[in-house]
């Protein structure tokens, strides 16, 4: 692999809008039960501070993917530059990667019938364009980084859970961390 | 919350009695003195049970017509590995078939004919030898099959599956039911010590089960997924009827049958295997049911 290519989103400026998720879900023409990108809504309420934020989550295009590892079908692979593809036309429907994905990214299409995720509108960045994500977000919160790029102790934080095989997934997508309002 | 999954517990339990029926027929030949008729009952109960598990495991996929290409990701994937080894657990079944034929027609053992020459024991050494190798053979693809089936549910995002719990389970339920199984096919044709030895299989795989249970159990408190597949169980009636079902009454009329020596009661015998399929195919479905999988709303 010659790059790995990610999202970041900065938490602080984005403001749960939902345009990302739209924009993928209309351009990508999916059906309305289909959500590629979702937003969660997070707070947490400490006896000094509260944190309230959205996190807008897709496919984390992992290093070290488990859908990959676990279809039997071949219907996963990763790019050069990072991005996880999804090959439909291989797909037999088991559902290995929909169990098995820690993030819930893989979702089975009812239209197709087989599993469908976030492509990272591969075939617009071959063509030198941004996801439609990346586009709609209208406080340029999602960007699109080439995650060796990022320099070493940049505080960035990854989704994931504190799970040493689940972190093993090494997910490609990356947050700045929200800040905290004193209360 | 997991579904009920009945392609994949068809296919688990129905494929793990065949193979659990190969597996008794193996070890009840180890002196080369397997009753021909039992061989033959027993190859074409589990070859029936094989086709209707193979067959069942095409309706789990949303396209059954594209199942061929689950075959090709076997440096990595579990189901990959199952599928090959199940295909090759049934070619060497159709082996166990074809032998069980020519030992109809030779008429090997149990011969009714008065004269035997040489060269007809001959033949007769050499059909057992094959038999047994091909019992052997079946047994060990079998069992492996089995283990990838474990192994596939082994996953760092379910907790309740992600640990030793489900290759136990599944190799405990292959020789329970295998044991019991081939005590109904063999209730007229076995000798009372091989029936005894049957029944102890089973009694013994019952206790393990219910402690790997036990020991399942207490470790799944320790995730809050854990927790909650945990809860799940300990709430649905479901699971008590299958441990009144699968451990309780079977243990109860196994501990009996043995120690009150009515090893030779055909009604006990049918009575604990009807209960201890169900209790399996309970346990099955709540295997896929309590599975809840860890969802990531932290930041690391």
């Amino acid at each position: 692999m010659v790059k790995q290519l990610g999202f970041v989103l900065d938490v602080n400026r984005c403001l749960g809008c939902g345009a990302c998720a739209k924009a993928c879900q209309n351009r990508n023409q999916l059906a309305p039960s289909l959500g590629w990108r979702q937003i969660r809504k997070v707070e947490t309420i400490s006896k000094d501070h509260i944190q309230r934020f959205y996190l807008s989550t897709a496919c984390n295009h992992c290093g070290n993917p488990e859908c990959l590892r676990v279809c039997p079908s071949g219907a996963y692979a990763k790019r050069r530059d990072g991005i996880v593809l999804h090959l439909s036309e291989k797909c037999t429907s088991c559902k290995s990667c929909v169990t098995s994905c820690p993030f819930g990214a893989p979702q089975i299409n009812p239209q197709t019938n087989k599993a469908s995720k976030c492509q990272f509108c591969y075939e617009r960045l071959d063509r030198g364009m941004l996801p439609f994500c990346v586009q709609a977000c209208p406080t340029g919160a999602l960007e699109l980084k080439e995650l060796r790029d990022i320099p070493a102790g940049n505080q960035l934080l990854r989704l994931t859970a504190p799970v040493p095989s689940l972190r093993l997934t090494r997910p490609s997508v990356f947050y700045k961390p929200p800040s905290a309002t004193r209360v | 919350m997991g579904d009920w999954e009945w392609p994949l517990i068809i296919f688990t339990v129905f494929g793990q009695i065949a193979i659990g029926i190969i597996l008794m027929l193996w070890w009840l030949n180890r002196n080369r003195d397997l009753e021909s008729n039992l061989f033959r009952q027993g190859v074409y109960v589990s070859g029936g049970l094989l086709i209707v598990a193979l067959l069942a495991s095409l309706f789990h996929l949303g396209h059954p017509e594209a199942a061929y290409r689950a075959l090709a990701h076997l440096g990595s994937s579990w189901l990959s590995r199952e599928i090959l080894l199940f295909l090759l657990t049934f070619l060497a079944w159709i082996y166990l078939f074809w032998q069980s034929r020519q030992q109809k027609s030779s008429r090997v053992h149990g011969s009714v004919a008065t004269t035997i020459t040489t060269a007809q024991t001959a033949v007769g050494e050499q059909l057992i030898e094959n038999r047994s190798l091909g019992l052997g053979i079946t047994s060990v693809l079998g069992l492996l099959g089995i283990v990838s089936s474990a192994m596939i549910y082994v996953m760092p995002r379910v907790p309740a599956w992600n640990n030793v719990g489900p290759v136990l389970f599944f190799l405990l339920t292959t020789v329970l039911l295998g044991a019991l199984c081939t005590l109904v096919l063999g209730r007229k044709l076995l000798q009372t010590a091989q029936k005894k030895r049957l029944l102890q299989a089973s009694l013994g795989c019952t206790i393990l089960s219910l402690l790997v249970y036990v020991i399942y159990a207490s470790m799944l408190s320790i995730s809050i997924e854990g927790s909650a597949s945990l809860n799940f169980l300990l709430s649905s009636p479901l699971f008590w009827v299958r441990a009144l079902l699968g451990w309780f009454a079977p243990l109860f009329l196994l501990v009996s049958m043995l120690k009150n020596s009515q090893v030779n009661k055909t009604n006990l015998i049918l009575t604990v295997t009807l209960l201890a399929a169900l209790g399996e195919v309970l346990g099955r479905a709540l295997f896929y049911l309590s599975a809840i999988g860890i969802q990531i709303t932290a930041l690391f």
